[in-house]
């Protein structure tokens, strides 16, 4: 059965007397489009076997066309006390990541510098989108910030992982769904890893001629061991500023320069990246007017940009991913989540992992 | 298999890979039938060699490893990859028979200094990387103890942990691309940049060479540290080192090193003049048959460990460019330790810990020759449930096993444990039957106190029947469809992973 009228009609019915949440109907190009609040896990696996039972596709987005039900995750925004303990925080995939922030930092915790578009996102599109839910290890790599999963696989089971620092038990199937987009599964609960907050913090900045001495003197800082939390870089200006956190970072601060200048916040953020040192080195022909660099780690960091040009915008973002940039945002300018396994030369295969981990192809990508 | 079957797939192989690469000789075949799983050693006791692969090839190159995927493939043939053999849960032991790879001649390495990366392939031994990388002045910092004995892709495969994975982390930390060929003979190639969707790196590392058989890394490295700073701290109990360990991650410290020995694992050291002998390194000769007799009553031999003074041994360092920075981490990390009621105790004892920290891989079979057997099992939990989980897994391989614990791969959110269990054989056949008594018990109670079951050997055969327990219906249902879609055939490393 394709995704028509018909389909919509049928889903709408269906959803409505399993009474899993809040449920609203959008007529859209001659069918119906659900959308559903689902109140908890089992609502969203419930709603997934109803897709698939009436053929229809599920997905976490708000763009609506026939015969799709549109999951609304908000209600599944719980977010337990911080486990102090641990340093862990378990939230539902509805939590918005500023309210996760705001509880871990009345515990004295924190999920560390995150991209201003992560900030205003849900966990779980967080999770599930480019940046895989990735913030760095000051001084050191990227990790995903997610140390357990829960997510609903596309036959309404559940997929739980285990609150576990490491493990060596096969594959990290976490890795399916991180990044996944929603095409391999739902998440519907995680639980984050938070650091402590450093007590010490301070700025410096140093005069550079352009991006490409400001990246060089951010990711020289990282290599030294200076461990610089952000970096602020703006071309009117002509400085970099850093901020280093924590007890051994912050007295050296002024290795990287001169005490910090008033900090500024950049007033907007126009597409997001993700990309190794390599690739921010070989940035200048995007021609930002400013970054802001967070993640940033031995390999590289995540920025934003702003241009002086937002018209500009398209065109840096695909020369930022045929030089091995990753866009995070906006959404629209995103490589399709299929597309680094083609890049893998595994193109075969990833029509095998849709295959196998939906064979009725119920998912769709996040939108 | 018929001979003449056999000789048809030599000469095919032969063919297809060279004639210097491809052996039916029995002695090759006795020797990649095992592999360092402690239950083999069991096994050769008994004058038994099980599963003989029926060839064994040592491709030289990707198009090597593609050709003979693709030619066992259209035989039905299981083919095993082989680093160095140093697995301890059978990973590499050809259960189904077929095809043995040894990539030990693929090890050619490339270092990018700037870039701080290095491409290795995978056949690489451990230890050879890191020479190679002392003489471009790097480093990746990986050193597990076996790192004489295994490759750059046996730790990918299982996803391995070193010595110093505090600091630098798991091999998992360290990949950041790498080259593989899958069950149907296709090559992939992840990473090093960045792409969208799932990180297949991560997929494909600790996949026990299940899915596909890794050929080449491109890894992190750092410059060689120039100074260090180090020193032994004796602890009032375990679960004082414990919270010392806790809280110099959550000072915002990830030392190079950081061990806590339980207190039996402590007094052997001790007794060793505070050396990095254990509880896994038994005695020889007298001493060795008093052991065999002792292990006869393991529960009274643990009671009697119980007696032991409850001080534990914390060893710490601290490894970097420059002697004050290091040695001003090691101050603040020993105040920690202060906090918690500990002692420092002088660079003796750390001292003597990186003299030997490679031998523990070779000094198990004393035990097997006094009577008994020996294995470890490493778990891994959230910092509170460390310690549930070491009562838990102590209480339940008592009656089986004598039982010591180290932890000694620390994390923000916790850390692992590792067991050593030395149990009684006065027979092969009772020494076995005691051996699968204690690891049934242990996975069980370590599961049930919420550790995982392995945080670096791996899964193997040797805990696979336990895996289901670990993931769930769910976890599993993703395992298998990562199989099915990698290796549709099912040629790669059968009984492994999925039992």
């Amino acid at each position: 059965m394709t995704a028509d009228g018909p389909v919509g009609a049928a889903l709408e019915r269906a959803v409505r007397a399993a009474a899993l949440g809040e449920v609203e109907t959008h007529e859209k190009d001659g069918g119906v489009a659900v959308l559903l609040w689902p109140r908890a896990a089992h609502d969203v696996a419930r709603a997934v076997s109803i897709a698939a039972r009436l053929g229809a596709k599920v997905a976490v987005t708000r763009r609506l066309r026939p015969g799709l039900l549109a999951l609304q995750m908000h209600r599944l925004d719980a977010v337990e006390a911080p486990d102090e303990a641990n340093c862990l925080v378990r939230v539902g995939a509805g939590a918005l990541v500023r309210q996760v922030e705001a509880r871990a930092i009345q515990s004295g915790l924190t999920l560390g510098p995150l991209l201003p578009s992560t900030a205003r996102k849900r966990v779980g599109a967080w999770l599930s989108g480019p940046t895989r839910g990735e913030r760095s290890i000051p001084g050191d790599r990227l990790e995903t910030a997610a140390l357990a999963l829960e997510a609903v696989l596309a036959e309404a089971s559940f997929y739980r992982s285990r609150e576990t620092p490491r493990s060596a038990t096969g594959p990290d199937l976490d890795h399916l769904l991180l990044g996944g987009e929603g095409r391999f599964g739902l998440i519907t609960r995680a639980t984050l890893r938070l650091f402590p907050r450093a007590l010490a913090e301070a700025t410096a900045s140093r005069r550079v001629t352009g991006l490409v001495e400001a990246v060089a003197a951010v990711r020289e800082a990282s290599l030294e061991g200076l461990s610089p939390a952000e970096a602020r870089w703006e071309r009117a200006l002509g400085t970099v500023e850093a901020r280093f956190t924590g007890m051994f970072s912050a007295p050296r601060a002024r290795r990287f320069g001169a005490g910090g200048i008033a900090g500024h916040e950049m007033a907007r953020a126009d597409l997001e990246l993700c990309g190794s040192w390599r690739a921010w080195n070989a940035a200048t022909p995007l021609r930002p007017e400013a970054f802001h660099l967070v993640g940033i780690h031995l390999d590289g960091a995540f920025g934003a940009l702003r241009f002086e040009d937002p018209s500009e915008l398209e065109r840096a973002a695909h020369h930022a991913q045929a030089i091995g940039f990753a866009v995070v945002s906006p959404r629209c300018l995103r490589a399709p989540v299929g597309a680094g396994l083609q890049a893998a030369g595994a193109a075969a295969l990833h029509e095998a992992l849709l295959g196998a981990l939906d064979p009725k192809s119920v998912f769709e990508r996040m939108k | 298999m018929q001979l003449s079957e056999l000789e048809a797939i030599r000469r095919d192989l032969a063919a297809l890979l060279g004639g210097h690469a491809v052996s039916v000789r029995a002695p090759d075949r006795a020797l990649y039938s095992r592999d360092c799983w402690p239950r083999t050693l069991l096994w050769e006791r008994r004058g038994e060699l099980r599963h003989l692969p029926d060839v064994v090839v040592w491709p030289s190159s990707t198009d090597d490893v593609v050709r003979l995927v693709r030619y066992a493939r259209e035989r039905q043939l299981p083919v095993v990859a082989f680093g160095a053999g140093s697995s301890v849960v059978a990973g590499t032991v050809p259960l189904r028979a077929g095809i043995v790879a040894d990539f030990k001649r693929m090890r050619a390495l490339r270092t990018d200094l700037p870039q701080r990366r290095a491409v290795a392939q995978a056949g690489i031994v451990g230890q050879r990387l890191e020479e190679a990388l002392a003489r471009r002045g790097a480093t990746m910092g990986h050193f597990p103890s076996s790192i004489y004995c295994s490759t750059l892709g046996g730790w990918i495969a299982g996803r391995g942990a070193g010595q110093m994975s505090s600091h630098y982390g798991k091999i998992e930390d360290m990949v950041l691309g790498l080259t593989a060929v899958t069950g149907t003979g296709e090559v992939v190639r992840a990473g090093p940049e960045r792409a969208p969707g799932p990180d297949l790196v991560q997929l494909v590392t600790g996949s026990e060479g299940v899915l596909a058989l890794v050929v080449d890394a491109t890894v992190r490295i750092h410059p060689k540290p120039q100074a260090r700073a180090l020193r032994g701290v004796r602890m009032k109990s375990t679960e004082a080192g414990v919270e010392a360990m806790h809280g110099i991650f959550r000072a915002g410290m990830r030392p190079h090193v950081l061990r806590l020995y339980d207190p039996v694992d402590s007094l052997v050291a001790d007794a060793h003049g505070g050396g990095r002998r254990t509880a896994e390194q038994a005695p020889r000769g007298r001493h060795g048959r008093a052991l065999g007799l002792a292990l006869r009553a393991p529960g009274l031999l643990n009671r009697a460990a119980d007696l032991v003074p409850p001080r534990c041994m914390l060893v710490v360092s601290f490894e970097g460019d420059a002697q004050a920075r290091v040695e001003e981490r090691l101050r603040t990390a020993l105040d920690v330790c202060r906090e918690a009621g500990g002692t420092d105790v002088g660079e003796s004892p750390a001292r003597k810990w990186y003299r030997t920290r490679y031998s523990v891989s070779y000094k198990q079979s004393g035990v097997f020759m006094s009577g008994g057997w020996s294995d470890t099992m490493e778990v891994a939990a959230v910092w509170d449930r460390v310690l549930p989980v070491l009562r838990a897994v102590r209480e339940a391989v008592s009656p089986h096993a004598f039982c010591a614990c180290h932890f000694s791969h620390a994390y923000l959110e916790g850390t692992s444990l590792y067991f050593t269990f030395v149990g009684p054989a006065p027979t092969p056949q009772e020494g076995e039957r005691s051996y699968e008594r204690c690891w049934k018990a242990g996975m069980q109670a370590a599961l049930a106190a919420g550790a995982t079951l392995s945080h670096h050997h791996g899964v193997g055969a040797a805990k696979a029947m336990m895996l289901p327990e670990e993931l769930g219906d769910g976890g599993m249902r993703l395992l298998r469809a990562l199989k099915a879609s990698f290796d549709p055939d099912g040629i790669l490393n059968p009984g492994k992973l999925l039992s």
